[in-house]
């Protein structure tokens, strides 16, 4: 009887931290539904001397409830729009490529034995250690001498050739059992025949898990599109974000929705590939 | 998780289609511009006035010698008269006293002159009488040929009625019955301008202006309107109207052939005003916006790529002003790229969105 106790008070601690959590999202969500002029009213006096006192009074539940801000981001004003298609523009190159070169990178790294591979390897999780803003300066001046800056190439090489995506893959491909890979070349099949016919069917959650991580990567990339990209028309929406001021806070918390909704959308569909991916990842003994 | 692909690809959709409402929608309210390349030149300065055609006159009076009564008036007023030409015709019978005291007077003086003695007194009364004598000799030269022509008085030159008595009425001695203004050969367009305006042109300057030309060559005027290139002789200031004057001479050489023009006519005047310095970039007026100190900027045309397309954008600059006039303006230190003409339907220093016209 304890025990059970116990237990249903750590699940209430447990659910007030997961609220806890969420309380960001549902702020968000809540906010969006105020009337253009009230959020504007609302929160304009946030940046200024009052600081989070202006929004002492505002009532969480939106009354009256308006979809004001969704119609002007989806009718009035296509700014927010094309920032958000900037963002696809960007994310959706990247997560292709990223999951195509990782995935034979990771096939050569984990099925071939060649000089030099231990340290090929070593060398991509080195790479993997240092953190996108470590190397951003020499991304610029190597961008900068190709005569890149300006372009979304700029974003989407370095995120197609991450060594993160490797890495994950050889993790994926080292369970692949190789004898699957002699029987295919007993049966006549080529390398390319392997790769597409019998080892990726095999490592779709591994895909799956990659896509998934590589898409919130680059959705949410601030520091590399601010640096490299030095047109405000070709910002995506993660960066467009930051200059939200009054004029545009009216219209911020749709916006910010709306920008969520591909990536919820897209989690849902892959969520039980991604879990098995990430559970993949997980040591054995951790795992339940 | 068909459903949520579903969900997925129907989401895209409505983001598209919404992109392209609210794009349209916003293109529509975007400011509509001209755009014009800043090229190196001359200021100019297009004027359109009104100036009068002044022609050199004399003018004389027809003045009634003796008092008369039912004077008949020949000509109206603005009608061009020759010389000997009637004018107004009055009754022989009201010159009968007056003759009649002119042969009189004509007797008196020529009986002082013949009797003056030798002293000083006696020789200035003589003077006086015969100078009396030869006036009154003159008038009665001038009756007699009045009388001749049964009492019709005729112009004594070529030239203009500007006013008259009515028909039928009664002069006075000494009245003017017949006023009457002869011109000379050349002929004057003058105009005047605010003191501003009269900085660009000095004489030498060459005007155009369209003049109605009144041939003397037919026996029927005819008049013509053509376009003529002129160049400004005179300018001086007129103190008492802040004004400047300009004049510039009408001859019929100039004209081309002998001419007979309206005096008082009015005609548009255009000037074309170019400065002697080229700028190595001008511009109309209106490109420029001048804020309350007087400085300038303008808007530059440039274009950013969108994720649908190119759009084009005004980019504020402040430029340097060099010279201007009323429509053109002279700047320095700006890109080689087109200018917006439409600077006013502009607003603010930021940059901002613009449709092409």
């Amino acid at each position: 009887m304890k025990k059970r106790i116990q237990c249903r008070v750590f699940y209430l601690i447990l659910c007030a931290v997961a609220f806890l959590t969420l309380i960001p999202f549902l702020f968000l969500l809540l906010c969006s539904f105020l009337p253009v002029e009230q959020a504007q009213a609302a929160f304009s006096g946030i940046g200024g001397s009052e600081g989070i006192h202006s929004i002492e009074h505002l009532s969480l539940i939106p009354s009256p409830v308006s979809v004001d801000q969704y119609g002007y981001i989806l009718f009035q004003n296509p700014e927010m729009l094309y920032y958000f298609w900037n963002s696809i523009a960007l994310a959706l190159p990247s997560t292709v490529g990223t999951v195509l070169v990782s995935a034979m990178s990771g096939y050569g790294i984990a099925k071939f034995r060649f000089r030099g591979r231990g340290l090929l390897y070593f060398l991509y999780v080195l790479v993997m250690l240092l953190p996108p803003q470590i190397t951003l300066v020499s991304s610029y001046i190597f961008f900068s001498g190709m005569g890149l800056l300006g372009n979304r190439l700029t974003i989407i090489l370095p995120c197609v050739f991450a060594p993160f995506g490797a890495f994950l893959m050889v993790q994926f491909l080292e369970g692949v059992p190789d004898h699957t890979l002699e029987a295919g070349r007993l049966d006549g099949v080529g390398e390319w025949g392997l790769f597409w016919r019998i080892v990726l069917p095999q490592i779709r959650p591994g895909l799956a898990s990659l896509a998934m991580l590589s898409l919130i990567e680059c959705w949410n990339m601030i520091e590399q599109p601010l640096v490299l990209l030095h047109s405000e028309t070709l910002y995506p929406l993660s960066v467009a974000f930051q200059y939200v001021g009054e004029k545009e806070i009216g219209i911020a918390f749709a916006s910010a929705v709306f920008f969520m909704i591909p990536l919820l959308l897209l989690f849902g569909m892959v969520k039980e590939h991604l879990i098995a991916g990430i559970s993949h990842m997980t040591p054995a003994k951790l795992k339940p | 998780m068909k459903k949520l692909a579903a969900a997925l690809l129907a989401f895209f959709l409505v983001a598209a289609v919404c992109t392209g409402i609210s794009q349209n929608k916003y293109y529509e309210s975007l400011p509509l511009v001209s755009v014009q390349e800043a090229v190196p030149g001359n200021l100019r300065e297009h004027l359109e006035t009104e100036a009068r055609v002044e022609l050199d006159y004399v003018e004389s009076d027809l003045k009634a010698p003796c008092a008369l009564s039912g004077v008949e008036i020949l000509v109206s007023q603005g009608e061009t008269v020759e010389a000997g030409e009637p004018v107004f015709r009055v009754s022989p019978d009201d010159f009968y006293i007056y003759e009649r005291q002119l042969r009189l007077e004509i007797l008196e003086y020529e009986r002082q002159v013949a009797s003056s003695d030798e002293t000083e007194e006696g020789r200035l009364r003589a003077e006086i009488a015969a100078h009396q004598l030869e006036q009154s000799q003159k008038k009665l030269t001038d009756l007699e040929m009045i009388l001749q022509n049964d009492g019709t008085v005729t112009a004594p030159s070529d030239g203009t009625v500007i006013s008259c008595i009515s028909n039928g009425s009664a002069a006075a001695q000494g009245q003017a019955v017949v006023q009457m203004r002869s011109y000379g050969e050349t002929a004057v367009l003058c105009w005047s301008l605010p003191d501003d305006q009269a900085a660009y042109f000095a004489p030498g300057d060459t005007v155009s202006a369209p003049l109605t030309v009144w041939s003397d060559q037919a026996d029927v005027p005819i008049a013509k309107r053509s376009y003529f290139d002129l160049t400004i002789s005179r300018k001086y200031y007129k103190e008492t109207e802040n004004m400047v004057r300009f004049e510039t001479e009408l001859t019929p050489e100039l004209l081309g052939g002998a001419l007979a023009m309206m005096n008082g006519e009015r005609v548009t005047l255009l000037a074309d005003y170019v400065s002697e310095n080229e700028y190595q970039r001008i511009l109309p007026l209106d490109a420029v916006v001048f804020d309350s100190e007087g400085s300038g900027f303008l808007y530059q045309l440039d274009t950013r790529s969108r994720v649908f397309g190119q759009e084009y954008y005004a980019v504020p600059i402040a430029v340097q002003i060099e010279g201007k006039t009323r429509e053109y303006v002279a700047v320095s230190s700006i890109p080689e790229k087109p200018v917006i003409l439409d600077a006013k339907s502009l607003s603010g220093s930021t940059e901002q969105a613009v449709r092409l016209r």
